[in-house]
């Protein structure tokens, strides 16, 4: 447990560090969710139909801050150890007495701790602009179907964050295209249905895909939990396969690079 | 006779580093040898010295050690647990410095330290009594241990590594270069500390490589010379030294115009590796009547009067120099 908590800490010793530029990000993202809030209401304006603007807004913004949380994560999880390996205290983290799942479980709380406290800051500024209704709305099913989104999230990013050690260098390049095609695919800002036929099958496979439209139900039908679960078990199946899928890759990434020698950067 | 480390027949290979395509590669990958059939062993209670050039494979071999880098061939040993079987206990053991500074360079010191304890399990109160009494030992300035490591000078990120590695109390230390970068004063306390925790710890074994030849001398009951990946010799300071005597080691002094004397010895084909020493030039020769005739004819043609041509018994660093083929100073630039 206290071996969980160092990595927890670490992270929040790290993020208090650079609070200016943990400021400077939120921002960013506040811009962005914002841009595309203002979409919705756009698109009445420029194609002069009659569109309901409000649940539009809704769509859009879900789909941006939910994306925004699940990509932080990815990202959080795929940077853990390029990051670790240019500072040059990978192998210290390697080499201590740490099995790789409590590194891992460490790395994805502090991760998930890291993009929930973001997300909501984002959530509250957001709140201010647009006259968002969730009268209706089924929070705690949004919320578990996030949690289990999560989970799935956490293992792609355990399988995105050893490819690094596999080639030098410009592996980090992985994880921001693993990302580029869950954000093309999982249907973020439209529906899925407005994408070729292969692709939409491949949609099926991704987490994201689920956890969006189980959110959307939730937040903008208020569909209760019994309805929700055509989206929470493939979630569910998907968590499964996807976090011993990551893990197990991780520790073939992990005893190819100690063949190699991949571990090191220098000295 | 228990012991820290066995190490036998290791070897490794690595591939060509440089990843630029071309066909030939592709068809016919080049191997390259850092550490070839290496075996030695550490007792409990000894410090085992690694010395070689650079590039010779040390930190190779401590990367081996520490469970980051897998052997191609040969067999591990630390207290009788095998590398590559179990891991896990073994990383219970063993610590390790490297010559550059591995820290998470925004944290502070105490930050990384409180890390790397939690990771072996310490509390915290533990830690920081102990890395007080460390720190100390090192005479490492109390007040800057709340500073990010980046503001931290070279030898006091050093000495917060030798701290974060002997806090965890490892049965085999490793230490890959530990003095390199500190001053002399500095030197003095990281030997004096590792001399002390010997004495407290009788059974830890400790592996040391170095480019300092005095350091080596100092603190290690034993060592091996390494070159190209391979052990040179191994075995008692001592007895290593008694070894060279076979290429005779020579100190000549003369009142004036010592460079006359080096260039001329320098061009002689019999004698190696001739060193100016402020106004002495020690080199090495088989048969030195062979240069006698040449010699006096050279210093009365130039009017130098000789103060003394004698015999000096080799240091570790002759023994050094003259196994491997090069000098430390040659490798140091
Ligand atoms: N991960 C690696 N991949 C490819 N080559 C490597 C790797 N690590 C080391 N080498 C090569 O192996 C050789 C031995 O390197 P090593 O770092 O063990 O030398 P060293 O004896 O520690 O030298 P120094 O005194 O400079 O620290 C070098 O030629 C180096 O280029
Ligand atoms: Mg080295």
């Amino acid at each position: 447990m206290s071996k969980v908590y160092a990595f927890v800490e670490r992270q929040i010793n790290m993020t208090l560090r650079h609070w200016h530029w943990e400021l400077v990000w939120i921002l960013y993202q506040i811009a962005m969710a914002l841009s595309v809030g203002f979409i919705g209401a756009g698109a009445a304006a420029v194609s002069g139909v009659e569109l309901d603007v409000e649940e539009l807004t809704l769509f859009l913004l879900i789909g941006s801050l939910l994306w925004g949380f699940l990509n932080l994560l990815l990202k959080e999880m795929s940077y853990s150890i390029v990051w670790e390996r240019w500072e040059g205290t990978i192998e210290y983290t390697f080499m201590a007495p740490v099995s790789r799942l409590t590194h891992l479980i460490g790395t994805s709380i502090a991760a998930l701790i890291y993009g929930i406290v973001r997300t909501t800051l984002v959530l509250i500024a957001i709140a201010f602009f647009f006259n968002i209704n969730l009268e209706h709305a089924n929070l705690l099913g949004a919320v578990i179907i996030l949690a289990i989104a999560a989970v799935s999230f956490i293992g792609i990013g355990m399988m995105v964050s050893i490819l690094p050690l596999l080639t030098p260098e410009r592996g980090e390049i992985m994880g921001t295209i693993v990302q580029a095609f869950l954000l093309m695919i999982s249907g973020i800002y439209y529906p899925i249905s407005v994408l070729p036929v292969w692709l939409q099958k491949i949609a099926l496979l991704s987490p994201a895909y689920y956890a969006l439209n189980g959110m959307r139900d939730a937040l903008i039908k208020g569909s209760s939990l019994f309805e929700l679960w055509t989206f929470v078990w493939p979630l569910i199946i998907l968590g499964v396969i996807l976090i011993p899928l990551g893990w197990y890759i991780f520790n073939i990434g992990e005893k190819y690079s100690k063949r190699k020698g991949r571990l090191k950067r220098s000295g | 006779m228990k012991y820290a480390l066995v190490v036998k027949n290791v070897s490794k290979q690595f591939d060509d580093a440089d990843q630029k395509f071309s066909f030939k590669k592709i068809l016919n990958k080049d191997k390259f040898n850092a550490v070839i059939d290496v075996s030695f062993n550490i007792k409990e209670g000894e410090i085992f010295g690694v010395l070689g050039p650079n590039g010779c494979g040390k930190s190779t071999l401590i990367r081996m050690i520490s469970t980051l880098l897998v052997p191609d061939e040969g067999s591990i040993k630390i207290f009788g647990k095998e590398i590559g079987k179990d891991d896990a206990v073994i990383r219970n053991m063993i610590n390790r410095v490297s010559v550059e500074a591995a820290f998470f360079k925004k944290l502070t010191a105490w930050e990384n330290i409180i890390y790397a304890a939690r990771l072996y399990g310490l509390s915290k109160e533990d830690t920081k009594k102990k890395i007080d009494e460390i720190l100390d030992e090192l005479n490492f300035p109390k007040n800057r241990i709340n500073l990010p490591m980046e503001n931290l000078s070279r030898g006091q990120q050093q000495k917060v590594a030798i701290a974060r590695a002997f806090l965890t109390s490892p049965m085999l230390i490793l230490l890959d270069e530990p003095t390199t970068g500190l001053d002399p004063k500095s030197k003095m306390d990281v030997q004096k500390f590792i001399k002390k925790v010997m004495k407290e710890r009788k059974n830890v074994g400790i592996l040391l490589t170095t480019h300092d030849m005095n350091e080596a001398d100092n603190l290690c009951n034993r060592i091996s010379i390494m070159s190209d990946g391979k052990i040179m010799v191994q075995g008692k300071i001592e007895k290593l030294k008694k070894k060279v005597h076979v290429k005779d080691v020579y100190e000549i002094k003369t009142d004036k115009s010592i460079m006359r004397v080096y260039n001329f010895l320098s061009k002689i084909k019999t004698i190696e590796n001739v060193l100016r020493d402020g106004r002495k030039i020690r080199f090495y020769t088989k048969n030195i009547n062979l240069v006698l005739a040449d010699l006096s004819k050279l210093l009365a043609r130039n009017k130098l009067k000789l103060i003394y041509l004698k015999s000096v018994s080799p240091s570790l660093e002759d023994v050094f120099i003259i196994l491997t083929g090069k000098s430390l100073e040659q490798d140091e630039k």
